[in-house]
């Protein structure tokens, strides 16, 4: 076998490696390791030069990004917020269980027609990660499972998040999320309830008054989260709206994950023109041009 | 480990009974919660027909001569007030509300001829607040119909409707009206 391998790499014209192995120790014993530690250094050199080449198109899709709304910028600071502050605050971003940050960071300034009036806001597109932990289980010494140990392993979790930082402050927090595995069966439900049972099945409510969470949540925002923004989460806090998760459709024309970061910010506006007038009255936004929120502080 | 018998026919007999309790309590819960989510609508409404006479008389001030639009209004108001009693029905009470937001609509459609009335501060100043106040009456409303929507599937429902028969756990009625909000809130210029 191992004649058979010199043949075919002396036939490809490899000849460094023959030459190298048959110095050492003889062409025989040594070409199946040295033809793997030639593909194995050949891969690692390509994936290198293939990440390399990955990371400049995103790079350049981001500039791309950036240059089409003016006044926006890379940041990472999403709308004056730094991402510790941002961790385990709003349900998009996670604090994990370990590491946490973003990716990808863009944002700048952003009219949004609140009320019927147009607003200025600031707005940031970017990508959480955190890391979760896991469990793995080894077994180790002669009886295998009695001796199981715990190692503890960590995923990484990535979203897309979108926030709109408004000039003015939400009184009460509302947050929609995905409903549990019992929740979507009906047998465990937790949270608010509104008219709307497909609603309910897709969608967990919490929210710090009743009364201006069903001001939110009409006829027509529960509909429009039933068939646009199923999956992915909501939340409104303090002074931001946050869309997390991944959209529906996407830029081609911009790499990766970057081409979801136009589509977050569509799919936040439309979110925002479906806010139901009344939502705007009772905290109020909107009727009267209010100045844009301070810009991120460096 | 062996269980008693007489253990098992102790559980036994006492589950029904915790069931039972239970059911009540959940019951007197969700009633509790419905008048809580009621009394929200009473005191909304009593907010609005607060409001009435002094958007009746400030728009009588700029259009003295519409006193028809004003006294349909003013009768409408005393006829929703009148139907807030515990003894009138729901139904009764809900169309009561409605005359009055078509008078209120009426009024405001008044209002349309008198640029001046428009741009009166203390005019602009109530239909903010009773558009403010619609919206409440709103969502209290959709928060009074949830609970009661909760309240009728238990209370119709196996085996829990056998609870509400024998305890005597009434029907309780939607509050259906218009979205009086809705038809205001276009006039309004905030």
């Amino acid at each position: 076998m191992h004649l058979t391998l010199l043949h075919q790499i002396s036939t490809a014209g490899d000849t460094i490696a023959v030459t190298g192995l048959a110095a050492i120790g003889g062409p025989m014993s040594w070409a199946v390791p040295g033809l793997l530690v030639a593909f194995t250094i050949g891969g690692v050199v390509a994936y290198g030069l293939y990440k390399r080449r990955q990371k400049q198109a995103r790079e350049a899709s981001l500039q791309r990004l950036v240059a089409r709304y003016p006044g926006w910028a890379r940041t990472n600071q999403p709308c004056g917020y730094s991402v510790k502050s941002l961790a385990g605050q709003t349900v998009a971003t996670p604090k994990g269980d370990r590491r946490f940050g973003m990716r990808h960071g863009v944002g700048g300034p952003i009219t949004l027609a609140i009320n019927g009036t147009d607003t200025p806001c600031r707005v940031a597109l970017f990508q959480w990660v955190s890391e979760k932990q896991g469990r793995k289980r080894t077994a180790s010494g002669p009886k295998g499972a009695r001796n199981q140990r715990k190692n503890r392993t960590y995923q990484e979790q990535t979203q897309m998040v979108g926030i709109v930082r408004m000039p003015f402050t939400f009184p009460t927090y509302v947050t929609l999320r995905s409903e549990s595995v019992l929740g979507k069966l009906g047998l465990s439900r937790g949270g608010d309830q509104v008219e709307s049972s497909e609603f309910n099945r897709r969608f967990r409510i919490d929210g710090g008054d009743r009364t201006t969470t069903v001001q939110l949540l009409d006829a027509n925002f529960q509909q429009v989260m039933v068939e646009r923004y199923s999956g992915r989460t909501m939340q409104v806090n303090r002074d931001v709206l946050v869309l997390g998760g991944s959209p529906e459709h996407r830029d081609d024309g911009l790499t990766g994950v970057i081409g979801e970061l136009p589509a977050i910010l569509q799919d936040m506006e439309a979110l925002v023109g479906h806010v139901p007038p009344p939502f705007w009255r009772a905290i109020g936004a909107g009727g009267q041009a209010a100045p844009p929120p301070a810009p991120p502080s460096s | 480990m062996t269980v008693e018998p007489w253990f098992v026919l102790l559980v036994v007999a006492i589950s029904p009974f915790a069931l039972l309790g239970i059911s009540y309590n959940r019951f007197v819960v969700q009633v509790a919660s419905t008048n809580a989510t009621w009394a929200n609508i009473d005191t909304q409404l009593q907010r609005r027909h607060d409001l009435i006479p002094n958007l009746v008389r400030t728009v009588a001030g700029y259009a003295a001569h519409e006193r028809d639009t004003f006294e349909a209004v003013t009768a409408a108001r005393t006829r929703a007030i009148a139907a807030i009693p515990t003894d009138v029905s729901v139904d009764q009470q809900a169309r009561a509300e409605d005359a009055l937001t078509q008078g209120l609509t009426s009024l405001l459609a008044v209002t349309e001829g008198y640029p001046p009335l428009k741009s009166d501060r203390n005019f602009r100043d109530l239909q903010r607040q009773l558009v403010e106040t619609e919206d409440r009456i709103a969502a209290s409303r959709r928060l009074y119909n949830l609970e009661v929507a909760a309240y009728e599937r238990r209370r119709r429902s196996l085996p829990s409707n056998l609870v509400a028969n024998a305890f005597g756990f009434d029907e309780r009625r939607l509050f259906e009206i218009q979205d009086a909000a809705a038809a205001h809130a276009v006039e309004v210029g905030f």
